[in-house]
């Protein structure tokens, strides 16, 4: 037997060992995330609490969704948090994506600074505005405004670094050219040409974004202070600390705010499984080509 | 006739000049809105960390320190001096450390070994959802139900080792497994279990966007696994390693709901520079505007040096400023042959 023959045999053990620990460490990971619903559905449950709305309670599913409808503006809320999350990711989507387009296609003259200043600004946290966001707001008198809650969630410097080294790799300046010689003009190229081809990036951002702005109350807190205004998020957290004073009996309180809790999570996690699909893979990112 | 040829001759020239106005009308929202709904709030919130601004809201400008009577220095003074702020950015800090080093490791060897050619891995875009899925929850009450359960499992674990220690089989110390209990200690396996998914599919995005011709030079010329990602892989995807060190940072910087689930804590012990902020913004908005400050200027200074050590494009870099330089010198000759 030949040394190299060894050495070969010697590869594929340690790849099948690497893979093994892969698949162990991947499945461990799973359980992890898994685990705490099932232990929810086989009923050996942690919390006191949750375990005593097993025993005690009649409440169905159903019974638990009219007392939230009769106690919480639940529908308002809902619609609230949706028209702000919808809006807002797809109008950031769209201006990331333009924005990106702007910084690969054209040659203007303050594009190279233009480029340095998104990197710089990327490094901002986000929540350093909110102090003089609130003074704003409440100076010009626009509070309770949803579009208020939506402005500041358009520009995400983040997202158009990642749009512009996703449209680096795949852009070119023939398709520009040959639809320029069609007589298409320049919106309508970014629109029927480069949107499509910048599907899987758009798709990365839009999950990304949609859950920040779902999950978001900060701003939506300071903004919106009226009762029929105010977006689901924070409804919930407002209503699962009165719900435990609300009712006397903490197992349907439990219940109540659980049932809450799946309008909360749900729509992330629908969009989540459609544009999961789509999420960037395998291509050439990034300035370093061969 | 001719004329007009000609002008059509002298248009069609720069094509892409002709275009450059595209570029700007483009960039043109993006700008406009920054500058509105980021950048002024931010500047004025930077602004009142030089005003007096005390149990105040309402609509009225602000008065500068030095007409209250202070120096300008005053709130810097106030909050420089005060140890629940160095606790913040202490514990800030740890949790960051503590969270991107244990995060990264995970994430990228998990992305490296699903990702490589040879070892065939199935189940990638499967994993790929459950992995985000906590943070998909995180926020709601089924994200904390999640949080409290990972509590139990590793408060379960930590109370397996402890009651090791005490049959004392292993030679092991009673303190040996403190750390294992402390809260700090649960928000870092927390935070890396709430953001961990983000970062293995950005992981995910920038190794599979080298090419797999490099990696087969690289295996060709005998290069291990190991090898093969810090001087390959590492390199290749320069631009998405920025984009992550730039997420990782100013997330873990601005941490604040995986502490706050702990409450409040009597010696401090779960304080980030986030809460020290919300909690200031109560009573004293010049105070937070401090923290603000503090907390860019962190961001700033991290992510730069990261930017700088590593991820900026040297050879590019070069290169641009060689053909600068050989443009000028043309100009210069041509100048002096006119």
């Amino acid at each position: 037997m030949s040394e190299n023959q060894l050495s070969r045999s010697f590869v594929k053990k340690t790849d099948l060992a690497l893979k093994i620990i892969t698949y162990i460490v991947s499945i461990g990971i799973t359980a992890l995330v898994i685990a705490p619903f099932v232990t929810l559905i086989s009923g050996d449950i942690i919390d006191p609490a949750m375990k005593a709305a097993r025993s005690e309670s009649t409440l169905s599913f159903r019974e638990a969704i009219d007392l939230v409808l009769r106690y919480t503006p639940l529908p308002g809320a809902f619609k609230n948090s949706m028209i702000i999350s919808g809006i807002s990711t797809v109008s950031c989507v769209y201006v990331s994506a333009i924005t990106a387009y702007s910084l690969v296609a054209y040659e203007w003259k303050f594009r190279r600074i233009f480029n340095k200043f998104i990197i710089i600004v990327m490094m901002i946290p986000s929540n350093i505005t909110i102090i003089g966001y609130y003074q704003l707001v409440w100076k010009f008198h626009l509070a309770n405004k949803l579009c208020m809650v939506i402005f500041p969630a358009i520009t995400a410097p983040l997202a158009v670094y990642f749009m512009k080294l996703y449209l680096e790799a795949t852009f070119s300046k023939d398709i520009l050219e040959s639809a320029r010689m069609d007589g298409a003009g320049e919106i309508r190229i970014f629109n029927k040409i480069i949107l499509p081809l910048m599907k899987p990036a758009l798709a990365t951002q839009a999950i990304f974004i949609f859950l920040d702005s779902w999950t978001e109350y900060v701003i939506p807190g300071i903004v919106l202070v009226k009762d029929e205004k105010r977006p689901l998020s924070i409804m919930a957290m407002m209503f699962s600390g009165l719900a435990a004073d609300m009712f006397e009996d903490p197992a349907i309180a439990a219940l109540i705010i659980g049932s809450l809790t799946i309008f909360l999570v749900l729509p992330p996690i629908v969009l989540f499984a459609f544009l999961s699909k789509d999420i960037v893979e395998g291509v050439q990112l990034g300035s370093v080509k061969y | 006739m001719e004329n007009k040829e000609a002008r059509i001759k002298v248009k069609t020239k720069p094509i892409n000049r002709r275009y450059a106005k595209w570029g700007y009308i483009f960039a043109l929202p993006f700008i406009v809105l920054y500058l509105i709904f980021t950048f002024v709030p931010m500047g004025n919130s930077l602004y009142y960390a030089f005003c007096y601004v005390r149990h105040y809201i309402g609509y009225a400008e602000p008065k500068l320190l030095s007409q209250e009577g202070y120096p300008w220095y005053q709130n810097f003074k106030e909050v420089f001096t005060a140890a629940s702020f160095w606790d913040s950015v202490k514990n800030t800090f740890k949790f960051s450390i503590g969270q991107i080093i244990p995060e990264w490791i995970l994430a990228f060897w998990l992305a490296v070994m699903m990702t490589d050619r040879r070892l065939k891995f199935k189940g990638r875009k499967i994993l790929k959802s459950i992995f985000v899925f906590p943070k998909l929850l995180a926020g709601s009450t089924v994200g904390s139900l999640l949080t409290s359960f990972l509590l139990m499992f590793f408060g379960s674990f930590a109370f397996k080792l402890y009651m090791a220690s005490m049959i004392d089989g292993f030679g092991f110390e009673f303190e040996d497994f403190e750390c294992l209990t402390s809260m700090p200690f649960f928000i870092i396996i927390v935070s890396i279990f709430m953001h961990f998914g983000i970062t293995f599919i950005y992981a995910v995005v920038g190794i599979t966007s080298v090419p797999v011709e490099v990696f087969e030079a690289a295996e060709m010329d005998g290069a291990n696994r190991l090898q093969t990602f810090f001087h390959v892989t590492i390199p290749c995807m320069r631009p998405v390693m920025l984009f992550i060190t730039i997420l990782s940072v100013v997330d873990c910087l601005g941490m604040s709901d995986i502490p706050a689930i702990f409450g409040y804590s009597s010696d401090r012990e779960n304080l980030t520079l986030q809460i020290y902020i919300q909690m200031q913004a109560g009573q004293c908005l010049d105070r937070a505007s401090v923290g603000c400050i503090v907390l860019l200027f962190l961001c700033a200074v991290i992510s730069g040096i990261f930017y700088f050590a590593f991820f900026r494009d040297k050879d590019e870099e070069a290169l641009r400023k060689m053909r600068r330089k050989e443009k000028r010198e043309l100009a210069r000759a041509r100048g002096e042959a006119s």
